[in-house]
């Protein structure tokens, strides 16, 4: 919301990285992969779980995608499997690796 | 007859010359003669580009200085480098400064945009009086080691016997590898690149800034180590990471997350979610979208943020779209555009190192804990002398709460105020109204609808005075002005404050905490849309020298030197669509102002220098005080005192005492290992590490700056060679034992008892014994593996296990603890795929071993 005037080297480096791996397919692939991931161990079903209760308790009527989005978020990020992000984490690493020269 | 006899029979020997001939050869004799300077001798011969008889000549009569009389460039024998007449202290006014050959750069394609940068670079003292000095700190195992081929081109171009002109392949090759973009051969902005080389060569320079684990338990002493842990490591583990932004008081979470962001994805928040839908729109055809582009299905990609409050879009263009297809020869956008983050906070700890069920740990040999790695910091040559910091205060309007944030940067990327921009900024600086620029909180807060008032009431009188009245020159006062001008947070745009947790209305405004000793600034001329792109023109006025940054700075701010000094200037002349750069940049040997137009080098006057379009310019701190510094230390070394004491001192600290105006405390850390002494794998070279300094320089540089510690004598430390030795040693014997142990377990047709081990843990401890990290495994985790049944612990369904015998369970138990113990049900057949699967899963690991 807040807009920041500077743009950090992290933010540099993860748009780089990301350019990266758009360009050569290989982000796709790695969304497919990590859908996988997080379909198998459940945290999918965890998500969906959660939106219920969030619905349930904001009524129906009320709830708005974007709600759902603000509500759900914070405990998506934390529950991802630190063996998802590793995994995930290495296959970036290992195609940057690859395509360093 | 008289004919006969003027004319020389000698002529035939030297058969036909002509005049033009005559020319020419002088002209080949003058571009090789040299002259002796020393007084009263009058010898002149040829040079090197000969037979060399002037060196010679040199060397028999200890004549030391020539002359190349074409040149006029002055060489000294024993110093064996060029000289130049003002470096001679001047108790003689000097008459005309030395005239200087520098080195262009070719141009290999419209790589205009690079050459002009690194001349701009080249002439920053710091960073190529590193590259000069510290050559033997310049090390790396990244790929594609950019900084050796920044090293080489800066040495070819500061050689004292340099080419009229480089062609920078090797760093053109590199900088394609590490940004695509930069790929093929058309125009590319060229502050894109800077931040791309920079921020390279910082990735491949950095080194951790030495920072204490917390302590272990149970295990000999600390375990620090220097260097070896990349932070990568860290966010494989914890998944976080270091960050530039620091939280302050009233501000969200310590730290924030750095996890993959989905960056070309649209914005997403409650207020904006019209603009995401644009976005999809314009997607680029073929990039997979499922379902139709209007609706959200389940699996559309979601862009949310993780730091509270501050994420990051440039603000220079939010509905830009990345479209590498541009018109040719333009500053092509990237996604770095496209970024937008939601505020949100998310809960801070990861499951993972939670305090969980207690175990009971069994004491081993070594027991280290591994605790949750603190956020690592990591400095190179680049962030000590680019690295700023901006302190960003966010007020409510409605409670006053004021949240702080603390944020790294590498340049300052300046907005062109237009007419009306500018008559609002010097309207409130004129009529000394305090609201927009940085009024301490505190008041604030207790004048919040006076403030209101006052700025409705100003607004008003600004939009009674005709524009033109402010006048039309946008100066660089002005840009800095606009940037650090207080921002309004409301409508679209509206603050979600913690207090109230609502949106409210704010106000958000920034200081300048930390100067950085060059300070680079960007003006943002080019504006890129999805059908065009467009550029500012106007002149910008920038000083040549006293840019005086304290209007802009925060009161906590340390940096005690607030003005600047203008190094070089990138411009750009031309439109977005087609253009040229080029630098104009001060020789920091003859104070000279020269243009580097790729190949062509030519020196200028300071006011074409001031009427340039300037795009990018690196200024530098200015301190007289620096330079008296230096001079004092010079005339303590010429001294030449006796000294019982040798000191030995950082050579990359001298070098930043001899061009930073702050170098800080004196870093000697940075060579030694915790003990004192020499860690071992920097021993073999100490030498590129460390200079010698008389005892009166050290103590007089110790006295004015601090820091030390005071060396005096180097020696590689026995206790980091026994402790490197001992991990070696550690490694080999549990890999041993694990395979001897395993071997036999695969050898057992009908074992009666296999136990179950967490995968995720397993590849922690084989990291460990592998080298890959240095870090130790905390104690077994069996949690995640294992679910209650019945009263006792069964293995849970689709865990993500592997099995081994009792007896490497109990070899493994008995080195790092834990639990708990799971074993596979007997009533399992053995045809079961789960376990096949968790036996194939250790072979497989193991196979490598």
């Amino acid at each position: 919301q807040v807009k920041s005037k500077i743009m950090s080297r992290e933010s540099r480096m993860r748009a780089t990285i990301n350019q990266k791996l758009t360009e050569m397919g290989e982000r796709e692939r790695l969304k497919e992969i990590l859908r996988a991931r997080l379909t198998e161990c459940g945290w999918k079903d965890q998500m969906k779980a959660h939106c219920k209760e969030v619905i349930k308790e904001k009524g129906l009527e009320h709830v708005t995608v974007d709600d759902l989005v603000v509500e759900i978020t914070p405990k998506g990020r934390a529950l991802v499997p630190d063996s998802v992000k590793k995994d995930l984490l290495h296959r970036i690493r290992g195609f940057l690796a690859q395509h360093a020269t | 007859t008289m004919a006969e006899q003027d004319v020389c029979l000698h002529l035939d020997s030297i058969g036909e010359v002509t005049k033009e001939d005559l020319l020419q050869k002088s002209k080949e004799i003058l571009s090789y003669i040299v002259s002796d300077l020393q007084n009263d001798c009058p010898y002149v011969g040829c040079g090197e580009s000969y037979s060399d008889h002037s060196t010679l000549h040199a060397q028999a009569k200890k004549h030391n200085l020539t002359v190349n009389l074409t040149t006029f460039r002055i060489w000294c024998y024993v110093c064996e480098r060029e000289v130049f007449l003002e470096h001679r202290p001047a108790l003689v006014p000097v008459a005309a400064a030395a005239h200087l050959w520098l080195t262009g750069m070719k141009n290999i394609g419209n790589s205009c945009y690079m050459n002009a940068a690194l001349q701009a670079l080249s002439n920053c003292p710091p960073l190529t009086q590193f590259f000069l000095d510290c050559g033997g700190l310049v090390r790396t195992d990244k790929k594609p080691a950019l900084c050796k081929s920044y090293q080489k081109l800066i040495s070819e171009l500061w050689h004292k016997k340099r080419p009229s002109y480089v062609v920078p392949t090797s760093l053109s090759h590199g900088i394609k590898l590490v940004n695509p973009m930069f790929r093929g051969y058309a125009q590319q902005d060229t502050q894109e690149f800077l931040r791309c080389l920079m921020d390279q060569l910082h990735e491949e320079l950095k080194e951790p800034l030495s920072e204490c684990s917390v302590g272990y338990d149970g295990s000999d002493g600390e375990d620090r180590r220097d260097g070896d842990r990349s932070p990568s490591e860290d966010e494989f583990l914890s998944c976080d990471s270091g960050s530039s932004s620091d939280r302050g008081e009233g501000g969200g979470v310590g730290d924030s997350e750095l996890l993959i962001q989905d960056e070309c994805d649209g914005i997403r928040s409650p207020a904006v979610i019209s603009e995401k839908e644009r976005l999809k729109e314009r997607r680029l055809p073929g990039s997979p979208l499922h379902g139709g582009s209007q609706e959200m299905d389940e699996d559309a990609d979601v862009d949310t943020a993780v730091e509270e409050g501050f994420p990051e879009r440039r603000p220079d263009n939010e509905a830009s779209m990345t479209q590498p297809q541009s018109t040719p020869c333009s500053p092509v956008r990237t996604l770095q555009e496209l970024h937008p983050k939601l505020s949100s906070s998310p809960p801070r700890s990861s499951p993972l190192r939670s305090s969980g069920p207690a175990y009971s740990f069994k004491k081993g040999e070594k027991i280290s804990h591994r605790l949750k790695k603190k956020q690592s910091h990591y400095r190179s040559v680049i962030s000590d002398i680019f690295d700023g910091s901006i302190l960003s205060l966010v007020q409510c309007l409605t409670c006053d709460r004021v949240s702080t944030t603390v944020e790294t940067f590498q340049d300052l990327s300046l907005p062109i105020p237009g007419k009306e921009d500018l008559a609002k900024l010097h309207s409130s600086i004129h009529q000394n109204l305090p609201v927009k620029t940085g009024v301490c909180p505190d008041t604030y807060g207790s004048q919040g609808w006076i403030s209101y008032i006052m700025d409705s009431i100003r607004r008003f009188v600004v939009s009674c005075i005709p524009s033109w009245f402010w006048g039309p020159m946008v100066t660089l006062e002005d840009c800095l002005a606009a940037f650090f001008a207080a921002d309004e947070l409301k409508g679209d745009n509206m603050y979600s404050c913690e207090r109230c947790k609502k949106l409210r209305n704010g106000v958000k405004y920034c200081k300048v905490l930390r100067l950085p000793e060059i300070l680079c600034i960007h003006l943002k001329r080019f504006r890129h849309e999805v059908m065009y792109s467009f550029k500012i023109s106007s002149h910008v006025s920038f000083p040549l020298e006293g840019l005086d940054m304290r209007p802009f700075l925060a009161k906590e701010s340390p940096s005690q030197v607030t003005t600047y000094d203008l190094l070089s200037v990138i411009c750009h002349h031309g439109t977005a669509g087609s253009g040229h750069y080029i630098a104009y940049c001060q020789n920091v040997i003859n104070g000279q102002w020269y243009e580097f137009d790729d190949q062509y080098v030519t020196e200028v006057h300071e006011t074409v220098v001031q009427n340039a379009e300037a795009y990018v310019l690196f200024y530098r701190k200015s301190s007289e005080e620096a330079v008296r510094e230096r001079q004092k230390v010079v005339a303590l070394a010429n001294m030449k005192e006796p000294s019982l004491l040798q000191f030995y001192i950082s050579r990359e600290w001298l070098n930043k005492f001899n061009t930073f105006a702050e170098p800080g405390p004196i870093s000697n850390h940075t060579f030694l290992c915790q003990h004192g002494g020499i860690p071992p794998n920097k021993y073999h070279y100490i030498d590129d590490l460390v200079v010698i300094v008389p005892q009166n320089v050290w103590e007089y540089l110790y006295n004015s700056f601090g820091g030390g510690p005071a060396v005096n004598h180097l020696y590689m430390c026995a206790i980091c060679q026994v402790e490197i030795e001992a991990l070696a040693k550690r490694r080999k014997t549990e890999i041993d034992t694990f395979i001897k142990l395993n071997k036999e377990f695969q050898a057992e047709e009908a074992p009666t008892v296999i136990l179950c081990i967490s995968m995720q843990w397993f590849r922690e401890w084989e990291s460990f014994v592998k080298g890959k990290d240095n870090e130790p495994p905390g104690p077994i985790d069996n949690s995640k593996i294992g679910v209650m049944k019945g009263g006792h612990i069964q293995l849970k369904q689709g865990a993500d296990y592997g099995q081994i015998s009792e007896e490497t369970w109990q070899y493994l138990l008995g080195i790092y603890g834990g639990g708990p113990e799971i074993a596979v049900r007997q009533t399992v057949a053995p045809a079961d795929p789960d376990t096949l699967h968790g036996e194939r899963k250790i072979e497989a690991e193991t196979r490598a071993l």
